[in-house]
C-alpha cells in the first residue's frame, strides 16, 4: 500500500492512504482535517514525539486510524471529533517498554457519528502504563465501542480507564466498553475501570471488565499436543492480541508487530 | 514395546477421589473399548494419563514405553506417543488452527517442517477427513460445530502420529457419514499398528472399528476385562448384569446441586459460606 506522508502541522486531506511519522513533527501540535465524504486509512508511527494530535472527521467520512507505539511514551493526547454520519475505526497497538500514558478523547459531535476503538497493550518487566479512552456521545443515534486487550507480566502494571458519557438528548445512542486483561505473574498488577456516565433514558449501554490468568484448559489443550508451555503461552498471547492486527493493512507491519510481541514475551 | 501399564492408580479432583485403584494394560497395536456409566472415571483416567493439572495422582503408576509417564510434563507425554482426542475440545480465540497444528508438528521435529510440506500434509489429511480446508485458517475450534471439532481432533491425531490414541466420545456430535469417515481413519491407523483406547456409549462406533478387547470401569476401578461381546451386551441390556452377576454395586453419579436457587438471596448465601 502506497501511503502519502503527512508532514505539516495543519493538514487537510481527502480520500487516500496516509502515514504520519511523529519524528517529523516532534514537539508540535498537529491537526488533521478530513474532508467531507472521504475514505481515509491513516497509519501513525512514533506518536510519542507529537505534543498533541487533533483530528476532525467531517460529515459522511469513514476513517481508519492505526497507531503503533514501540517506544516509551510519557504523555500522549489525542482528540478526535466525529461529525454527522461519519465513522472512525481506531486501533492502538502498544508494545512499547517502560511508560505509556495514553489519553484519547473521542467526541461524537453530530447525529449518526460512530466510533469503534480497539487497544492492545503488552506490559512486561517493570513497565507502568495507563490507557484512557473516553468517548462522549453528544448527539442522537451515536455509536461508540471501546475494546481493550491487555497482557500483564513480570512486575508490570497496567491501568485501563475509560469513560463513555451519553449526554442528555443523545437518544437512541449505543455505548459499549469491554476490557480484558490477562495476568501472567503474581507480581503483575492490572486494573480496569470502565465507567458509564448516562444522562439520557433512551439508549443502549453496556460495560464489562475481566482481569484473570491464562485459561488452564487452553494451556492443557495445547501442551497435550506436544507444544511446550512457553510456546503455548506465546500462541495464546498472539491469539489474544490478534484483533489489533486487522487494523494494520501491510503484511510486513503485521509481521513486525507479531515479532514485537514475541520479543517482549 | 509401546505398552501402557497402569498400576493401582488413584486420583482425585478437589479432594474427591475419582480413580480408586485402576489396573490396566494396553498392548501395542490393541484397540480397547473403555465403557462404564457416566461419572465413574473414564474421562478422568484419560486426563490423568495426559497430565491435566486439575487432577492429583495420590497413588499408583503409569508406564508407557517403559517410561514413567507421571514424571513427565504434558507436552513430554504427547511427544512420548500418547494422544488424547478430547470429549469437549477447547475453543481458543485468536489461535489460528494451522499455526497451532504446525507448532504441534514442529514440537516433535528437530528441523521445522517447511511451510510447503506442512500445507501438503495438511491438505491431504483434511481431504481424507472430508473437512473444508478453511477450518485450518480459522481460530482453533472457535465456532466449529460439534462434528467439526471431533474431526479436528482426528486431524490432529493424523498429523501427530501417536503410538497410542485415547479417544474420548469421539463419536458424539458426528452424523452417520462423518462417523464412517472417522472410523475409516481409525481402521487405516489400526493397520499401521497404532493402539487405541476408545470411550463410547454406543456400539455403532465399536462395530465399525472392531475392538479386540472391552474393559468396563465401575466406581473408579476396572470391573470387567474381556472380549468384544461385553460392549454388545452392554449396548443391549445396560450395566445391570454387572450387579446381578458380579455383585458389584454401581454407585450413583454424585451431582452436587447448586445450593443457591431462584428465590434465595445469592449474596446472603455466599456470605454465609465465607463465614
Amino acid at each position: 500500500m502506497n501511503r502519502t506522508a503527512i508532514s505539516n502541522i495543519k493538514n487537510n486531506i481527502k480520500s487516500g492512504a496516509y502515514i504520519v511519522d511523529g519524528l517529523m513533527l516532534s514537539n508540535q501540535k498537529v491537526s488533521i482535517e478530513i474532508e467531507v465524504n472521504s475514505t481515509c486509512d491513516i497509519l501513525l508511527n512514533n506518536i510519542k514525539d507529537i505534543l498533541e494530535l487533533n483530528i476532525n472527521i467531517n460529515e459522511d467520512s469513514n476513517v481508519t486510524l492505526a497507531f503503533l507505539s514501540e517506544s516509551e511514551m510519557k504523555e500522549s493526547n489525542i482528540n478526535i471529533n466525529v461529525k454527522h454520519n461519519a465513522s472512525l475505526v481506531g486501533y492502538f497497538a502498544d508494545f512499547s517498554n517502560k511508560t505509556l500514558n495514553l489519553n484519547c478523547k473521542v467526541n461524537l459531535l453530530e447525529e449518526g457519528a460512530s466510533c469503534s476503538y480497539k487497544v492492545a497493550s503488552l506490559v512486561a518487566d517493570d513497565d507502568r502504563k495507563v490507557v484512557d479512552v473516553s468517548i462522549d456521545h453528544i448527539s442522537p443515534r451515536t455509536y461508540g465501542k471501546f475494546d481493550c486487550f491487555g497482557i500483564c507480566k513480570d512486575d508490570g502494571k497496567l491501568t485501563v480507564l475509560g469513560t463513555s458519557h451519553v449526554f442528555k438528548g443523545a437518544v437512541k445512542s449505543n455505548a459499549q466498553q469491554n476490557c480484558r486483561i490477562m495476568v501472567f505473574d503474581e507480581a503483575s498488577n492490572a486494573t480496569a475501570k470502565p465507567i458509564l456516565k448516562i444522562d439520557e433514558n433512551d439508549l443502549v449501554a453496556s460495560h464489562g471488565a475481566v482481569v484473570g490468568k491464562i485459561n488452564d484448559e487452553h494451556l492443557f489443550y495445547l501442551t497435550s499436543r506436544g507444544i511446550s508451555e512457553e510456546t503455548a503461552k506465546e500462541l495464546i498471547t498472539l491469539g489474544y492480541l490478534n484483533p489489533i492486527l486487522e487494523g494494520f493493512k501491510e503484511e510486513s507491519l503485521k509481521e513486525h508487530i507479531s515479532s514485537l510481541i514475541e520479543r517482549r514475551m | 514395546m509401546s505398552v501402557l501399564k497402569i498400576t493401582n492408580l488413584h486420583a482425585s479432583v478437589d479432594g474427591k477421589e475419582i480413580l480408586k485403584g485402576v489396573n490396566l494394560r494396553i498392548n501395542e497395536g490393541e484397540t480397547v473399548a473403555l465403557l462404564g456409566p457416566n461419572g465413574h472415571g473414564k474421562s478422568t483416567l484419560f486426563n490423568v494419563i495426559m497430565g491435566h493439572p486439575k487432577y492429583q495422582v495420590t497413588e499408583g503408576s503409569v508406564f508407557f514405553d517403559d517410561q514413567d509417564v507421571l514424571a513427565l510434563s504434558t507436552d513430554e507425554r504427547s511427544k512420548l506417543g500418547l494422544f488424547l482426542g478430547m470429549q469437549l475440545p477447547s475453543e481458543i480465540p485468536g489461535v489460528i488452527n494451522s499455526d497451532f497444528l504446525k507448532a504441534a508438528v514442529n514440537a516433535r521435529r528437530e528441523k521445522p517442517i517447511t511451510t510447503y510440506n506442512f500445507y501438503k500434509v495438511l491438505d491431504q489429511a483434511t481431504k481424507e477427513l472430508k473437512m473444508p480446508f478453511d477450518l485450518a485458517t480459522r481460530s482453533l475450534n472457535e465456532g466449529f460445530s460439534g462434528g467439526e471439532k471431533k474431526r479436528n481432533e482426528i486431524l490432529q491425531m493424523e498429523l501427530l502420529q501417536p503410538k497410542l490414541a485415547m479417544l474420548d466420545e469421539i463419536d458424539s456430535g458426528l452424523d452417520v457419514d462423518a462417523m464412517q469417515v472417522v472410523a475409516d481413519v481409525i481402521k487405516k491407523e489400526q493397520a499401521n499398528g497404532r493402539g487405541f483406547l476408545v470411550i463410547s456409549h454406543y456400539a455403532r462406533l465399536y462395530d465399525l472399528i472392531n475392538p479386540t478387547r472391552a474393559v468396563v470401569m465401575i466406581n473408579g476401578r476396572i470391573a470387567l476385562d474381556g472380549g468384544p461381546e461385553i460392549f454388545k451386551r452392554i449396548d443391549q441390556t445396560g450395566y445391570e448384569f454387572i450387579k446381578t452377576e458380579y455383585g458389584i454395586e454401581i454407585e450413583k453419579e454424585d451431582i452436587e446441586m447448586n445450593k443457591v436457587s431462584i428465590g434465595t438471596c445469592a449474596v446472603k448465601e455466599s456470605i454465609k459460606k465465607d463465614e
